[in-house]
């Protein structure tokens, strides 16, 4: 059993990768709370789980777990710029479409990678505390995607994918393709999200079809803690927020399951952080002032 | 340069609220010329800048720039060449991008090179630019844009379409100092015409003060019930004043209280 705190770091290094992708870009920057972010988490777990099962490497699992994601990003971002569909039902029906489909990948509920190779089976065997290996290779994972992200931000597409969620008809005014840059948004949004499933997988020795439920609402949690511990202004410091809030999520989650919350009850007081950091933002105003009805 | 043809639109056509908010027009706006148009409340001044915009189509008539017709064209195909400032100093710019990454913006154009927007040479560029506005904005570059005034965000919606690449041929101005405080509202109209100047951009604008249409551009066109009922320039509107324009509206009009809406 590994100590609250580690296993809190631990996962709040993954549920990161999570907060950037739906809390900021998603949520903050396109103002899309995506809900298709559920099935992309599935899809990323169920594709490495599958990849590896099959003898591919896990790295590659982790690249086709990111395109999954991404499809399933473009495909509600296509529904909704393409068909006219509102944000939210377009979010959904590729929810609920994405969890057929990865139950199709799989095949049957879950795939076991209990005796397959991972990301973290270099490290097995040697004399390290065992919450270690998992605490290096998220860690990275979650430092270089921030350094990426907020890199990309400031590139010429990056700033065009940010003109066009804070005032789409300036963006379009400018000849930006708005409708192009929300499927495209969306899209690196759920590869990351798919790309948390695969390490959650990876992790835990198993992908299932059932993983990704509540992933949207853990997203928004440590995104919206985040904002409420400092008022970020730039896109930096907006990552940084959702860093320090997936790690705090995680911290008090497990606390909580520590001093006795019935797991069965974990989504209801995610919940209620949710509804709590909302009200706490509506108090104090927030990222955009623009943005009030979130 | 813009020629507007028999133009006419009406609005809820076929039912008892019609309302023709733009009657048989026809206009032509040479290049590089600025243009007011003035008149009450629902006369139809907006409905034409719309037209010229493409968030309207004609009912009937014809829309041709430099000789094309883009009658048919959308908002979106028309922003290619045409530029427009509301009246809401919050429209023209994204509030959670600083200075420098609005003016990126407006020079992207389609360039889409995965280099980091806001370039030296884009700096050096943007504050030279800036500077000639005499705000101050060019020590500024990386604040955010929410945290300027109104004036100030006004000024900056102005600049951009003078960067775009090619620059914006046509400007459309749709009261955009009217929620300045007068003292700023001035400024703004200031810098609005040194850069039309600099930029030789055809420029119309709807506004309700006479004196600043007056002021500033060279053509002053009165809109009443939807047809052009006053067609002012060089030495004629030079030597006009206020009061001109108010009786040259009541024999138009017939009526005094429009006069109200005018001041």
């Amino acid at each position: 059993m590994l100590d609250v705190l580690e296993i809190s770091l631990l996962y709040g290094c993954v549920y990161a990768l999570v907060a950037y992708s739906v809390g900021a870009i998603s949520y903050r920057l396109l103002h899309w709370p995506d809900l298709s972010c559920d099935a992309a988490f599935a899809a990323g777990g169920v594709v490495t789980a599958v990849a590896i099962w099959r003898g591919l490497s896990p790295l590659f699992g982790l690249a086709l777990s990111f395109a999954a994601g991404a499809a399933l990003g473009a495909a509600t971002g296509i529904l909704s710029t393409r068909l006219n569909i509102n944000k939210i039902l377009a979010g959904i029906l590729v929810m609920t479409i994405g969890y057929s489909l990865n139950l199709r990948i799989a095949g049957r509920p879950n795939v076991s990678l209990l005796n397959e190779r991972t990301l973290l089976t270099p490290f097995e065997g040697l004399s390290v505390p065992p919450y270690l290996p998992g605490l290096l290779v998220f860690g990275s994972f979650a430092l270089l995607v921030l350094v990426l992200l907020s890199a990309f931000l400031h590139t010429n597409l990056g700033i065009a994918l940010r003109a066009t969620g804070d005032n789409p008809l300036m963006a379009a005014a400018n000849g930006i393709p708005v409708k192009n840059l929300l499927v495209l948004g969306l899209a690196l949004s759920n590869g990351l999200v798919g790309l948390a499933g695969s390490l959650v997988a990876q992790f835990q020795g198993v992908g299932d079809v059932n993983m990704g439920t509540g992933t949207i609402i853990i997203g928004l949690a440590s995104m919206l803690m985040g904002e409420a511990l400092f008022r970020p202004t730039r896109p930096i410091l907006l990552l940084l927020a959702a860093l320090a809030g997936a790690m705090l999520y995680e911290l008090i989650i497990n606390v909580a399951l520590r001093l006795g919350l019935p797991p069965t009850d974990l989504k209801m007081a995610t919940g209620f952080l949710v509804i709590a950091a909302l009200a706490l933002r509506y108090r104090r105003g927030g990222w955009q002032p623009n943005a009030t009805n979130d | 340069m813009l020629q507007m043809t028999n133009a006419s639109k009406t609005f809820n056509r076929g039912t008892a609220l019609a309302t023709t908010a733009v009657k048989n027009v026809t206009l032509r706006f040479d290049h590089g010329s600025w243009t007011n148009l003035v008149g009450p409340n629902g006369s139809g001044k907006t409905t034409c800048l719309k037209l010229i915009s493409g968030e309207h189509r004609p009912d009937t008539g014809t829309i041709e720039i430099d000789g094309q017709d883009v009658t048919n064209w959308s908002l979106t195909r028309r922003a290619s060449f045409v530029a427009q400032v509301f009246q809401d100093p919050s429209m023209g710019t994204a509030s959670s991008l600083t200075i420098e990454e609005n003016l990126v913006v407006a020079t992207l154009s389609g360039h889409w090179a995965l280099g980091f927007g806001v370039s030296r040479q884009k700096r050096d560029l943007f504050r030279h630019r800036l500077a000639t506005l005499g705000l101050g904005l060019e020590n500024r570059l990386s604040e955010r844009v929410d945290l300027l005034s109104g004036g100030e965000r006004q000024a900056i919606s102005v600049l951009m379409p003078m960067l775009r690449n090619p620059p914006a041929q046509l400007l459309l101005l749709d009261e955009h100092v009217s929620s300045l405080a007068p003292d700023l509202a001035a400024k703004v109209l200031d810098i609005t015409q040194k850069l039309v100047a600099e930029a030789r951009v055809t420029t119309i604008a709807v506004t309700h003060r006479i004196s600043d249409a007056l002021k500033y551009g060279d053509r002053l066109l009165m809109i009443h019930r939807g047809t052009i009922v006053m067609d002012l320039r060089g030495e004629d509107k030079r030597r006009a004043t206020v009061e001109d324009v108010l009786s040259r509206f009541d024999d138009a009009s017939g009526q005094e209280g429009f006069r109200d809406g005018l001041l």
